[in-house]
């Protein structure tokens, strides 16, 4: 623990610090350029524009008072994003910097906390080399460049790890992490409290059993307490299932069961050995298979995920070439080589993601961004056993592959075409233009939901205070002010005496509206991969 | 001595008959019929027998065009053998790969033993091996990878004996030349047994200095290699086979590569070679995903992860166990060392094609692991045996478990394989291909002219492109008199022989039609509009729905 303070430590050689504070300064750097990358989703520019509201106007995006549970398209949100999301906009006013700044620090700090963490196992240049590690982390570099609750997550769980493991633990302030770790996101509600006791069991050496179990309990009711609180909320179960437990209301697992079960029953197989082979255990099986396929070594070091709303499409969550060092890592670990402590570190593969297992089919490989932090020291661990000539190599491989994907972001902003629509900032702005004297209207299939889009890009003012909703759960806006969205079950006709209406229409409403009459199209909007796919008509339309 | 030697060959000869009996039981039942690749194989083997030439009158030829997959020749070359035994029968065509996976038992028997030097060891695997999913699921189909999986093994035997022991040079030229023979057999050895023979240069060089087995044995592979490589240049057909499979074929590829375009060319070509690198490396890793590997990848059922991998779920803990031991044992550095090299190299074939799994391209990769879970077992067992403080009782409870364990699982496999893939895929076995062929053939003398429409799906629309084949053979139709016939329509996709006309049918044209039977699946015909009084006959898939209609016109 000595060297994990030795950064504030003055006695301490003046050149370790100021390699921990160069590296700080890249991760930093990293994290903050290009600033407006990668553009935002629909649910961040949600959160977005909310962290505006709540610091301008005491209220969220549908003008609730300081709420504490908010809407997303997924499921509840937690309060904590919200409200450090707003801390940068009070600084920085509603600016993709104010937004993005809490991110980027909390990211940073982050880098930090792996060095201390490190420090308490290594050497200092084998804990640079952790923090090196961590700092080229595509998914730890783009979760820190964009409102969401992972990061923080990550940051809060490297703090509690400290807190645990202090000669004294500080149990206001653990039990304030805890709280802030609760108040972040549901998934929390799952790891805490297995987190919590096996830092404790493995990594605290001053505290008896009974303290430690002390701690446990405590933490377990202070974790039930929040549960039965969320679970007074309407839909709160609607949510756990939907979103947590879908393994459970999945029906395609049952449906499987049966149908194969029913298949051997008619082709002469006993009932009896169709319910042993067929039965609730596929459950089990399903959920274990799921949770190992999304911490498979291709989530790690190929394709940490598909669609590159967390990292590079074509990265893992690492550099490729660490594959190296890490199953060096695993083979020392296997061998008995090294700390012992060390090797517990692989125990949080386990305990930070083993809710995926409930959460079938839904794809969560996402939250192996928690094991992160660990397996950067294991990782660095991993180079004890090579040489040095192959060590430097690996480090400078694995700069120059996140280099190249951060230097030719073209690539990553046509793979992410429709999930982080870069191009829609025009759109909505025109649209908002227009909006200031005439009808405006947009189809609801230009994107995944357009509406906080124009919330963040356009609107300066507070909306939805209409909205009666106390716990809205997946609600989708159909109208701010003057705007409308068209849904697929909309007509159009000739405003003929109507007030007019400019409609930037999808492809889908350009069909139709050409059905009713054919008019001509004032501009086309396209896509990142230069596709046509809004069309601004002349105010002729309207939207019945 | 006599004794333990006896033994250790009467399990073996007990294993590899288990093994046998299930490659061989039933083997005309299951896979309930004869898909495409089947189907062509077996009418062209019987072309081949009788006349000299494939159905299109090629002789002799190198790569057989098929129905224009151009599959490499010597599984229907082999398969003649066969065909002077049992004659044309469906069961002809299944049995050299039958006969060479269970001969992959023994093969594998002889690469543990000779890489670990522990006969127990090297029982277990071949036990393992003779109970493997994969093994069993891919000696049960002509699949001509099967014949190069037995001679790699057995040639890795032979040259890890060679350079271990006393042995003649001779084993270890056999070796080397059974090795470099199953580089002829199918195109995924052909990419994974030079990184094979080059690691297994670089690991026991020492050895093999020591033996003066380096040079000239080298030369030698490469003058046995030449042939092929000759072909591969030469042969345009065995190029396009490569080419049609090769990840760069993969359309997500295709997306990638489109996106990083840029007005720079030099730029652009740096992009897509990182790209290429990129994806490549994924779709490696991806060949390890658990769920593939222990639970869904042998693909025997349309409910997800309800399915069954190249290796049982029971095998999971023992691979980890395998892998474990492997790396704790202190000596046997270099066999282990080619093992995992073995793993690490013969999954590249399956990892560069344009599918996401390739599994009958992996199947060394799949025994392989299955020989590292039956170390994870044997450590296992024997650590359960050593163990003092574990009872009598307890020792015995912990084996009956691990056995029940092992034969639910394969009681699991077997209700899978034999009861369910049917009813779920019958599709991929082109199931009622068979039914329609015969039918055809007994209505042959009503109609002037027949008419089939190959097109057809449960689910989705594929087309059955070997159908001339099926109506060719289940007719007993002269191959000399097949080469004759055989010729391309002016239709689309049509195929011409006998008063046979396999194509496309177009309803609103085809409709007028006169004496005339077509035979088409609602994909090509609005059937709910057609006269019930036309429709004679109706094919079922496997879980009774409706595939095709028999229209009388």
């Amino acid at each position: 623990m000595g060297l994990a303070y030795s950064l504030i430590n003055p006695k301490m050689k003046l050149n370790n610090n100021w390699l921990v504070i160069l590296l700080l300064i890249v991760a930093f750097l990293v994290r903050l350029f290009p600033l407006n990358f990668p553009a935002f989703t629909s649910d961040e520019a949600r959160i977005a524009f909310r962290g505006y509201t709540l610091i301008r106007f005491g209220t969220d995006e549908l003008g609730r008072k300081y709420p504490l549970i908010f809407n997303s398209l997924d499921d509840y949100q937690l309060p904590l994003t919200s409200y450090i999301t707003s801390i940068g906009v009070a600084f920085f006013g509603k600016t993709d910097l104010g937004v993005r700044l809490p991110f980027i620090l909390i990211g940073t700090l982050t880098i930090w906390l792996v060095y201390v963490i490190s420090s308490l196992f290594f050497s200092h240049k084998f804990s640079l080399l952790s923090m090196l590690i961590a700092s080229f982390s595509p998914p730890l570099i783009f979760l820190s460049k964009f409102p969401n609750d992972l990061i923080i997550l990550v940051f809060l769980l490297l703090i509690l790890f400290l807190n645990l493991t202090k000669k004294y633990v500080n149990l206001l302030i653990t039990s304030i992490t805890v709280v802030l770790l609760l108040s972040l996101s549901k998934f929390s509600w799952f790891i805490i409290v297995p987190y919590v006791a096996f830092t404790l069991f493995f990594y605290q050496d001053n505290l008896t059993k009974s303290k430690k179990l002390a701690i446990v309990a405590f933490f377990l009711l202070l974790n039930f307490l929040i549960i039965f609180l969320f679970l007074r909320i309407p839909q709160s179960v609607r949510s756990f299932s939907e979103n947590n437990f879908l393994l459970f209301s999945d029906i395609s697992i049952k449906n499987g069961i049966d149908k194969l079960r029913g298949q051997g029953i008619q082709s002469g197989w006993s009932v009896f050995l169709e319910k042993i082979l067929f039965n609730k255990s596929h459950f089990l099986f399903v959920g274990f298979l799921h949770w190992l396929s999304n911490i498979q070594p291709a989530v790690f070091f190929a394709q940490f995920d598909k669609n590159g709303q967390f990292g590079f499409v074509s990265m893992g969550a690492w550099s490729k070439i660490l594959i190296i060092p890490f199953l060096a890592a695993l083979i020392n670990i296997i061998k008995k080589n090294g700390n012992r402590k060390l090797k517990f570190l692989l125990g949080y593969f386990i305990i930070l993601t083993y809710p995926v297992f409930f959460a079938y089919p839904k794809n969560l490989s996402n939250v192996t961004i928690l094991i992160l932090p660990f397996m950067a020291i294991l990782i660095a661990w991993g180079f004890f056993s090579l040489k040095n000539w192959v060590s430097k190599l690996i480090i400078l491989l694995m700069i120059l592959e996140v280099v190249i994907n951060l230097s030719y972001l073209n690539t990553q902003i046509k793979n992410t075409n429709d999930l982080r629509p870069l191009w829609i900032k025009e759109i909505v702005l025109d649209g908002f233009k227009a909006s200031e004297k005439n009808k405006v209207a947009f189809s609801d299939d230009i994107t995944s939901d357009i509406v906080p889009f124009l919330q963040w890009y356009a609107l300066h003012t507070s909306t939805g205070s209409s909205f009666n909703l106390t716990f809205p759960y997946k609600f989708r806006q159909t109208q701010i002010s003057d705007i409308k969205i068209i849904g697929s079950e909309e007509n159009f006709y000739n405003c003929g005496l109507d007030r007019p209406t400019y409609i930037f229409a999808s492809k889908r409403d350009l069909k139709k509206i050409h059905k009713a009459e054919k008019i001509n199209v004032n501009k086309v909007y396209e896509d990142s991969l230069r596709s046509e796919v809004v069309y601004l008509l002349p105010p002729i339309i309207c939207v019945k | 001595m006599r004794k333990v030697v006896s033994k250790k060959i009467i399990l073996l000869v007990l294993i590899i008959i288990l093994g046998g009996f299930l490659r061989f039981f039933k083997l005309d039942k299951f896979p309930v019929q004869l898909n495409h690749d089947e189907m062509s194989q077996l009418y062209e083997v019987i072309s081949i027998a009788q006349t000299g030439k494939d159905v299109y009158g090629n002789y002799l030829p190198v790569a057989f065009p098929l129905f224009g997959v151009y599959a490499p020749g010597h599984y229907i070359y082999l398969t003649t053998i066969a065909y002077q035994f049992f004659g044309g029968e469906e069961i002809t065509i299944r049995i050299p790969a039958a006969l060479m996976g269970t001969l992959t038992i023994f093969s594998c028997y002889l690469f543990v033993l000779a890489l670990f030097n522990n006969w127990k060891l090297a029982l277990l695997a071949s036990l393992f091996v003779a109970l493997s999913p994969s093994e069993i699921f891919f000696s049960r189909k002509s699949f001509e990878y099967m014949i190069g999986h037995f001679f790699i093994f057995f040639g890795l035997a032979l040259l890890l004996n060679y350079i271990k022991k006393k042995r003649s040079v001779w084993i270890g030229i056999t070796g080397l030349v059974s090795i470099i023979l199953a580089t002829y057999t199918y195109t995924a050895h052909t990419a994974t047994v030079p990184p094979i023979l080059f690691s297994f240069l670089i690991i026991f060089r020492k050895e093999l200095i020591k033996k003066k087995f380096y040079i000239w044995p080298f030369l030698f592979g490469i003058i046995v290699t030449l042939p092929l490589i000759f072909l591969i240049f030469t042969n345009s057909d065995l190029r396009f086979r490569a080419n049609t499979i090769f990840i760069s074929k993969d359309p997500q590829l295709g997306v990638l590569l489109n996106n990083a375009k840029m007005e720079n060319s030099l730029l652009t070509a740096f992009l897509s070679t990182k790209i290429y690198i990129d994806y490549a490396f994924n779709r490696y890793l991806h060949q390890f995903d658990p769920t593939y590997l222990f639970g869904e990848g042998l693909d025997f059922t349309n409910q997800g992860y309800i399915d069954i991998g190249p290796l049982y779920f029971f095998q999971i803990p023992l691979f980890l166990l395998g892998m474990i031991f492997l790396i704790k044992l202190s000596n046997f550095s270099k066999e282990k060392k080619f093992l995992i090299s073995l793993i690490l190299l013969s999954i590249i074939a399956g990892s560069l094609t344009f599918e996401e799994h390739s599994p009958h391209r992996s199947v060394m990769t799949f025994t392989l692991l299955t020989i590292v879970s039956s170390i994870g077992s044997y450590w296992l067992f024997s650590s359960i045996i050593q163990t003092k403080f574990i009872k009598t009782n307890i020792r015995y409870l912990l084996f009956g478990l691990i056995t029940l364990t092992m034969i639910l699982n394969f009681i699991y496999l077997t209700h899978l394989y034999t009861v369910n893939y049917p009813y779920e895929k019958s599709q991929s076995m082109h199931y009622p291909f068979r039914d329609v062929a015969l039918y055809a053939w007994s209505q042959y003398d009503n109609f002037p002219t027949i008419i089939f429409d190959p097109q057809f799906g449960d689910v989705a629309p594929e087309i059955g492109v070997a159908a001339h084949y099926y109506i060719a053979y289940y007719g007993g139709y002269d191959p000399k008199k097949f080469q004759e016939d055989y010729r391309i329509g002016n239709k689309p996709r049509e195929v011409l022989f006998d008063k046979f006309s396999i194509r496309q049918v177009y309803w609103p044209e085809d409709k007028d039609l006169k004496n005339t039977l077509v035979i088409a699946s609602p994909w090509s015909v609005p059937i709910n509009e057609i006269d019930r009084d036309l429709i004679i006959k109706r094919f079922d898939f496997y879980n009774g729905s409706p595939a095709f209609y028999a229209i009388k016109l």
